[in-house]
């Protein structure tokens, strides 16, 4: 599993465009200089995500800003069409970027995979939050499983 | 999917008791582009999360490339009595032989 100190690990997710879905790297998104708050979470459209983990971070958006977050993204493995209609549902507008690991390589990659075949969901990310700068992990706050406690946008603001 | 929506009184017609839609998505995603499209009980939502009903059909699509995963085939079939009467697999990127319109024709 990824740990404070580590660089993000490589992939492409994928974001909703005006035309299409749309390639992000992970170079880009954690590019040096920049501070980014990311999170993960089982899936769109799902119970806790819509209720709580979404909405949160849209409503903590202008204190995120205030402590100097550039980004903020959101991760799932669903696709880019899902995400885009999933982020119009929640309203993120350009507050939160909604990001696609349709393939679950970069979840892979961060070791938080979460097997939700039991539930027909296959292969998913578990719930974390993290924060990046330059490219490295400064915090790491996964769930335990079923809960919604160390990802929030409240608890992630008292760690910027 | 409007296609399906659309010719929902003809195929009733024909004696169809249920149109449904799979895909290998979840239940959660299934529901809301069920809402968005407006399908109320015309058509069932049906997600194959696991693919496994995909796999199991052997008609399962690598769109790793385009960061989608392994997902389905687009595809329609008449099934009677739990038996397949009739399959109709598009050919890659096109949308032609599993129509509404093409699907009534086999009716």
């Amino acid at each position: 599993m990824a740990k404070v100190g580590d660089k993000v690990p490589s992939a492409t997710l994928r974001t909703m465009g005006p035309e299409g879905p749309k390639p992000v790297t992970t170079e880009e998104l954690f590019a040096p200089g920049k501070k980014v708050v990311a999170f993960a979470l089982p899936g769109a459209f799902t119970p806790t995500c819509s209720a709580k983990h979404v909405p949160g971070f849209v409503t903590e958006y202008d204190k995120l800003k205030a402590k100097g977050v550039d980004t903020i993204a959101c991760i799932s493995v669903n696709d880019a069409f899902v995400m885009g209609a999933w982020g119009k549902d929640q309203k993120a507008g350009d507050k939160v970027m909604m990001l696609g690991d349709g393939n679950g390589e970069f979840t892979e990659a961060m070791g938080l995979t979460m097997d939700g075949s039991k539930f027909g969901l296959g292969t998913r990310s578990q719930r974390y939050a993290m924060i990046v700068e330059d490219g490295v992990i400064k915090d790491l706050f996964v769930e335990k499983p079923g809960a919604f406690e160390v990802s929030s946008a409240e608890y992630v603001l008292n760690h910027l | 999917m409007p296609g399906f929506l659309a010719n929902i009184e003809a195929l009733k017609t024909k004696g169809v008791d249920t149109v449904a839609c799979i895909s290998v998505n979840d239940a959660f995603v299934m529901g809301a582009w069920g809402k968005d499209q407006k399908v109320g009980d015309k058509i069932l939502m049906l997600g194959d999360g696991n693919a496994e009903f995909t796999q199991a059909m052997g008609l399962p699509l690598d769109a790793t490339k385009n960061g989608l995963g392994i997902r389905s085939q687009r595809y329609a079939m008449i099934v009677d009595g739990g038996i397949i009467k009739e399959l109709l697999v598009e050919k890659p990127g096109a949308f032609e032989v599993s129509t509404a319109e093409s699907v009534l024709k086999h009716l």
